[in-house]
């Protein structure tokens, strides 16, 4: 079995941090492991721009936030896998992974650092009733469907929930020429950025219907349209408000879930709630040498927080490391135990 | 001319394209669908009864018992995962108590060994998650989980390396009478068959009245089923079900193969004969009548619900005879729960009509000589151990990459289950086969994978890819 000092699980904004920082602080022997062929994570098909203010004080698109890292990582001897899926872990941080060339690995490392991000709440995880066809996709695999593999989903959609992805979506697909007929919105306030609000929906007219829900879905091969209605104050539905919106594709976009099937496999406790990674000021779960961060701990508003955060467990699997070797501590960089931007 | 034309491409028209290859016959089978197995066989609780509650006058009674006993070795010919499993049929107040003695005298009447009345001690020892208020419970050894379409597919896998014709989308639109057989007009043109098996599941009646008869009506009945994840903190050993009165069924708790616990089904009768929509109504009533059974199913871990359509029969019992008004027509008709159970039964008993059918032709039944019983299954990686999987992503590539992440399906199965015979034309065939789009993300991440998979070997461009049937594309256009 081969052993690294450091296995990092996931090669988005989070383990792309996490790696370099540990890298930076001492730290020579890592592997990354990332189960897309690029590395960068859900970056890559975010094509609009807002990443990076906080951080680099400039205006980034998706993929160019991950490219400064990317590059950083390139140029450094982390080992990174990619097109590599991480099937188990273990509590004494051993991996299992495979990929097509090297087949199945199993490595050992002295600290073990879960970037595995989140996965988003599906129509059936709400318990939409209905018809199940064709034209009902998340928010996410309709982003990649149009922004990675270049096709339109549907030609007038409606989307569920106004979270950044959907608020994001709704632009995107007004862009591309599809129309969006609503976004429907349970909360009686949006969910998303105040800013995607705005530059997503207003500059577009696209309504924005609050405290309503999608009640069904109709259609028996392709979607033919949503009946929706408005909610009371305990998300129920109000008889008589219900209406028909014809459409072609609904995009669901409430909410996302932190995945941590590998965590949960290991035993590693996780917030019953939020799903997130249960972890200590410095990003360790209760596994010791095994530490997390970005959206597998909870989910961030922007990509700039899955950064620092990164950093923050990149450094504190460093220092575990380090002080495993028998040297000295480092220099805490964050007096506070807070992760804030520079 | 073919010997034999099976319309239906479900559980029972596999069964019986299967059986009958073991013969001398020219066999087709005709499927409206763009899939097999789309209809009822998919939307199944997926349980192999023992025939505990068969009643021996009824067709539908015997055909349970002598199916059980077919079960496992067609399994085993077939590679087919059979899960054996008990039932536990618990019972909370004393109407209850009559209702299990009820069914545990007619169990003993039909032979079941094993079978027995728990203390409540003994039943929340099996079952920690039953409600407290348990009484007792009806022990029921020697029921057995599959998946239902799974079966489907080796069936029509075996059938058609045995030389059997499957043709998708192909719907039947009327049958006229021969000379020596039947003429039957399809959407895809006409062919002449000596005999036609009619195993149309909710729709066996019009076919029955494209041959001129309304002699039975079919009464569909829509079930509707949750799923959970299978990391939910609930997790069963047994079947578990509330015993049922006349008046109010109870819903199954199920262990699948897969460590999901699958809930259902719930029952309400429907004129429409296409919706498989799920209904809030219904799904309210299912999780009541289960939680009945247990307080503590985790509602909010529900990762899939769907509807099927189950087809009851007018008749009251399968319906399973020669037309009375077309000679050469056979109906399966009326085939509901249990017809899973019953389908390799249902198949040999239609084999013997088709020879005595064939005899009275003056013709006889020849074995074929090549027939051979077995189908190997789709190699999952999952199930291959650490210690092989190197050698096998040597020789198979494919299999090093996993495309459907919760459930850990590699690209390599995903391709095979394209190319087998008859294979996936679809991302929900490709579910279905591979079981990748069945874990908690719902195809969220490996869709658009799987679609560009279908897209390659399919020769088919992204935007004509099938999310199941012609019409369900799952994309508009490509993109500027």
């Amino acid at each position: 079995m081969e052993r690294f000092e450091l296995a990092v699980i996931g090669g988005g904004p989070a383990g792309l941090a996490a790696a370099l920082e540990a890298r930076q602080n001492g730290i020579e022997r890592i592997i990354l492991f990332e189960r897309e062929r690029e590395l960068g994570g859900i970056l890559q098909q975010c094509v609009h721009s807002g990443f990076g203010l906080h951080l680099f004080k400039e205006e980034l698109t998706g993929p160019e936030y991950a490219e400064r890292f990317i590059e950083s990582v390139r140029q450094s001897d982390i080992v990174c896998k990619t097109d590599t899926t991480v099937l188990e872990i273990s509590g004494d941080r051993t991996v299992k992974a495979v990929n097509a060339a090297d087949g199945f690995m199993e490595i050992g490392a002295d600290a073990l650092i879960l970037a595995t991000g989140c996965r988003e709440r599906t129509r059936e995880a709400i318990g939409i009733p209905g018809d199940r066809p064709a034209g009902i996709f998340t928010a996410g695999s309709a982003q990649r469907f149009m922004n990675l593999e270049g096709y339109r989903i549907g030609k007038r959609a409606v989307i569920l929930g106004s979270g950044d992805v959907g608020l994001i979506m709704a632009r995107r697909l007004t862009l591309e020429g599809s129309e969006v007929a609503a976004v429907v919105e349970a909360m009686p306030a949006p969910s998303g950025l105040n800013r995607n609000v705005i530059q997503c929906l207003d500059d577009f007219g696209i309504p924005l219907l609050l405290s309503h829900t999608v009640i069904s879905t109709i259609g028996k091969e392709r979607l033919e349209g949503v009946r929706i209605a408005q909610v009371d104050s305990r998300m129920q539905p109000i008889a008589g408000t219900e209406s028909l919106i014809p459409c072609d594709a609904l995009l669901v976009s409430v909410g996302l879930i932190p995945e941590n099937e590998l965590a949960l496999q290991a035993g590693i406790s996780t917030h019953e709630d939020s799903h997130g990674l249960a972890v200590d000021e410095r990003m360790q779960t209760d596994a010791e040498g095994i530490f997390a961060c970005g959206n597998a701990v909870s989910i961030h508003s922007l990509a700039d927080y899955v950064t620092v955060q990164g950093r923050l467990a990149g450094r504190s699997a460093a220092s575990f490391i380090l002080d495993r070797r028998g040297r000295t501590e480092l220099e805490p960089m964050y007096q506070d135990g807070r992760h804030t931007a520079k | 001319m073919y010997d034999i034309v099976i319309i239906g491409a479900g559980i029972v028209g596999t069964a019986v394209a299967r059986e009958l290859s073991k013969y001398q016959l020219r066999i087709a089978v005709l499927e409206r669908n763009n899939e097999i197995a789309g209809g009822a066989t998919k939307a199944n609780s997926g349980i192999i009864y023992n025939g505990h509650t068969a009643r021996a006058e009824k067709l539908k009674g015997r055909l349970t018992l002598r199916g059980r006993q077919m079960f496992e070795e067609l399994c085993r010919e077939l590679d087919v995962a059979f899960k054996p499993v008990d039932m536990l049929i618990a019972g909370f107040d004393e109407e209850d108590d009559a209702a299990i003695e009820e069914l545990r005298r007619r169990a003993e009447t039909n032979g079941i060994a094993g079978i027995r009345v728990l203390s409540r001690e003994e039943a929340l020892r099996r079952e920690p998650f039953l409600n407290d208020g348990v009484r007792s419970a009806l022990l029921n050894p020697g029921c057995g989980i599959v998946d239902p379409w799974e079966v489907c597919f080796a069936l029509a896998e075996n059938a058609a390396a045995n030389g059997v014709e499957f043709r998708l989308n192909t719907g039947v639109t009327g049958l006229a009478p021969l000379q020596g057989g039947i003429e039957v007009e399809t959407a895809g043109g006409t062919l002449q068959a000596r005999a036609v098996i009619n195993c149309a599941g909710i729709n066996t009646d019009l076919i029955n009245r494209m041959a001129g008869s309304e002699s039975f009506s079919i009464l569909p009945k829509r079930g509707q089923y949750a799923v959970l994840d299978r990391s939910a903190r609930f997790q069963i050993s047994h079947i578990v079900a509330h015993c049922k009165s006349e008046k109010e069924k109870s819903v199954f708790l199920i262990p699948t193969l897969h460590g999901n616990v699958m809930i259902g089904p719930s029952m309400e009768g429907t004129e429409d004969r296409t919706s498989k929509k799920t209904t809030a109504g219904q799904m309210q009533k299912l999780m009541k009548s289960a939680h009945k059974i247990s307080s503590r199913i985790p509602e909010h871990q529900v990762i899939r619900s769907f509807a099927g359509l189950k087809a009851k029969c007018s008749a009251g019992d399968f319906l399973i005879r020669e037309s009375e008004v077309m000679s050469g027509l056979i109906h399966a008709a009326g085939i509901n729960n249990p017809g899973l159970t019953c389908s390799p039964a249902i198949a040999a008993h239609i084999a013997d009509m088709v020879a005595s059918m064939f005899s009275r032709m003056g013709l006889a039944l020849e074995r074929n000589p090549v027939f051979n019983p077995q189908r190997e299954r789709l190699v999952s990686f999952k199930d291959i151990p650490d210690g092989e999987r190197n050698e096998w992503i040597r020789r198979h590539p494919g299999y090093g990459r996993i495309v459907c992440r919760c459930e850990q399906v590699t690209e390599g199965e995903i391709r095979e289950s394209i190319s087998r015979e008859p294979g996936a034309c679809s991302v929900n065939g490709v579910k279905h086969r591979t079981r990748a789009g069945m874990g908690r993300c719902q195809g969220g991440f490996c869709g658009p994978k799987v679609t560009s998979l279908l897209s390659e070997e399919l020769d088919r461009r992204m935007e004509q890819v099938l999310f199941e049937n012609n019409g369900s594309e799952l994309l508009s256009d490509s993109m500027p």
